[in-house]
């Protein structure tokens, strides 16, 4: 069973992030990069199936020379090659380019699964790992909580993360692309004897043009801003002074008039509110 | 993927208007329909709210894109909230879960009707879906779009949360079109539906079946009781009110009864009530599920701010100046340990066989 793991380097969630209007950008001096959390979970069970039915892993990676140093943490964990696309622009590329780039180089490699992390903690445009599937043909799910492979290597039975706990199980035959949602696997620590040994593997670097990419992106990045301001209840001027106090500390939650209100015995009031439900349609 | 699997007629029916859905250039902006027990979807009638706005600036026809299993009865619902003209694809090989079906329609009809802008609601189906179809059409994409404006060269222009929502960017389609976007949920404003305002609505048949290359098994539904806060359907929310921990049981055999999930003010969680993680408020998480019950909660302002947008809220407290009574849909003035076994039984008598076990 081979396996492509795409991931990506992602700044460390923990630092702060602050936009430099006059650059038009975030301010990244004193960041550090980690892998990409959903990636990390994607490699890790890259690396769980591999133990299961043998074959290789490879981690692929598009970025900054600096991208090694994550190359280097997935070897750790398990992978048995990695590659680096370096690109000093590709930060500024959308998810179409990123993904024409990789799907060109994933199609060298020898791949029954690609595997990517569902979304980017940074730009999160949760596209990449279709758009790869599309451009090579492959079937695909996104958000994938578990990934279970038929014993004959021809298919595979996963389980997609929905809305509000729900779950979709379906099947797919191999080669195929799936994306790793967080709640697949708990990525493990890397052990000495593999961190050893990853310290004396070769990162292979791939150069961009020799992968014949003819497109490019297909959105262009425009500006970076602070988040607006959360809706915030101001109450107007024309209001007097005593009302617009009694809106502020009511939480200024005067929405919704408040005429529908039910009291007497508890068994008839619940007749109404079970009545009032029914008529809402949360009764189903 | 081979395209051309499908083949496309305007069906003469009750609906029909004789159609030319051709359209010369690219023109006109689409927005995909997502229903949900025979609902339209909230983020996709805050797309469609949107793009009407869009169509105005630019003066073109607003179209809805309704596909699905069962979608007929839904065909006249996205004119009231400002469409034009209605698609409708009716036929079961278009269930929520098939994709790869999706894609070969919503393909075909971009292929044959070139809309200028395309718009989608950011749902698992949108997920899959609109990456895909923009890799196919080579065409522009941001996905989970806080903002969408079109520039004075006519590019669509979207704004989106990024570094976990610390930061907004702004990014801008290739003038190829369709210039497609998804809207995440929560951003924009849906507008009350205007009753009165009828759209034209175009039906198409499916008429053969495309290559379904991912099999759909089966759905299994969330359990409210570990589903996340923020993803609850339902939340039934204890305070203050709640006085002990003894009664915490009732509370769970309403929340049971209606499939909620159970969330809690501050001090519900101080209290050992609830944990942690389901604490809604300014402390806490912000939610939006379509039912919001407040057992014994006064609604100050540092709860409220977490659950403001919730669809329908009901209120339970003894105290009928509670702030928390202006925001309900529907008040109910009495204690807390004696309303809500009222409201469980009573429940229990109306739903006879007990709701289907949740997996």
């Amino acid at each position: 069973m081979n396996i492509v793991v795409c991931v990506k380097e992602v700044p460390n969630p923990t630092f702060p992030v602050e936009v430099d209007i006059q650059k038009n950008a975030v301010k990244s001096e004193e960041w550090n990069y980690v892998i990409n959390p959903y990636d990390e979970v994607a490699l890790e069970e890259a690396v769980r199936i591999k133990e299961k039915f043998g074959g290789q892993v490879t981690v692929i990676t598009l970025g900054a020379e600096r991208a090694g140093a994550i190359l280097r943490k997935c070897l750790c964990i398990g992978a048995d090659r990695a590659i680096l696309i370096p690109s000093d622009s590709a930060f500024a590329w959308d998810g179409f380019a990123i993904a024409n780039v990789l799907s060109k180089a994933i199609s060298r490699l020898p791949h029954d699964i690609v595997l990517c992390g569902y979304q980017s903690i940074d730009r999160g445009g949760a596209e990449v790992g279709s758009i790869i599937a599309e451009l090579l043909g492959l079937p695909v799910v996104t958000a994938v909580v578990k990934l279970d492979i038929a014993p004959d290597g021809k298919s595979a039975t996963v389980c997609r993360r929905l809305e509000r706990g729900a779950r979709a199980v379906k099947r797919s035959p191999l080669p195929a692309l799936f994306t790793a949602d967080l709640m697949l696997n708990e990525p493990r620590y890397p052990t000495l004897p593999c961190i050893k040994w990853a310290l004396k593997q070769e990162i292979e670097k791939l150069d961009v043009k020799s992968l014949g990419v003819e497109a490019g992106p297909l959105t262009e990045f425009v500006t970076i801003s602070r988040p607006p301001p959360k809706k915030v209840f101001i109450p107007t001027g024309a209001l007097s002074p005593a009302e617009r106090i009694k809106l502020l500390t009511g939480g200024g939650a005067a929405k919704k008039s408040s005429s529908n209100i039910v009291e007497g015995a508890p068994h008839e009031v619940a007749k109404k509110v079970v009545d009032f439900l029914a008529e809402k349609r949360f009764l189903l | 993927m081979t395209l051309g699997n499908f083949a496309f007629r305007v069906a003469k029916g009750l609906f029909t208007m004789e159609g030319d859905i051709k359209m010369t250039g690219a023109k006109g902006i689409w927005v995909f329909i997502e229903s949900e027990r025979d609902e339209i979807r909230k983020v996709s009638l805050e797309t469609l709210c949107e793009a009407r706005k869009l169509a105005n600036g630019l003066n073109e026809e607003l179209c809805a894109l309704l596909l699905g299993d069962k979608v007929e009865s839904l065909a006249e619902l996205p004119p009231h909230y400002g469409a034009d003209r209605v698609f409708l694809m009716q036929h079961e090989s278009l269930s929520y879960h098939n994709v790869d079906a999706h894609l070969n329609v919503v393909a075909n009809l971009v292929k044959e009707n070139s809309p200028r802008i395309l718009l989608f609601g950011s749902t698992p189906l949108a997920k899959e879906l609109a990456p895909r179809l923009a890799a196919q059409l080579r065409v522009g994409l941001v996905t989970d779009a806080a903002d969408v404006k079109i520039d004075a060269s006519g590019k669509l222009v979207v704004r989106k949360p990024v570094y976990g929502g610390k930061a907004h960017a702004t990014f801008a389609c290739a003038p190829a079109t369709p210039q497609m976007a998804s809207v995440a949920p929560g951003f924009m404003d849906v507008k009350p539906p205007d009753a009165s305002r009828k759209g034209e609505v175009v039906k198409l048949a499916l008429v053969a079946g495309g290559k379904t290359n991912v099999e759909f098994i089966e759905f299994i539904k969330g359990d409210p009781r570990t589903v996340a806060i923020t993803e609850a359907e339902m939340i039934v929310a204890v305070g203050r009110g709640l006085e002990k921990k003894e009664n915490l049981s009732l509370i769970e055999e309403l929340a049971d009864k209606l499939g909620a999930s159970i969330g809690g003010s501050r001090v519900a969680v101080d209290n050992g009530w609830v944990p942690a993680e389901r604490q809604v408020g300014m402390t806490g998480k912000t939610v939006a599920p379509r039912l919001y019950i407040a057992c014994g909660i006064s609604g100050q302002y540092p709860h409220t701010v977490g659950m403001e947008r919730s669809g329908t809220v009901m209120v339970i407290n003894t105290d009928r100046n509670a702030p928390m009574f202006k925001l309900a849909d529907i008040g109910v003035l009495g204690d807390v340990s004696q309303v809500v076994p009222a409201i469980s039984k009573r429940l229990s008598e109306v739903i006879a066989p007990p709701k289907e076990k949740a997996q």
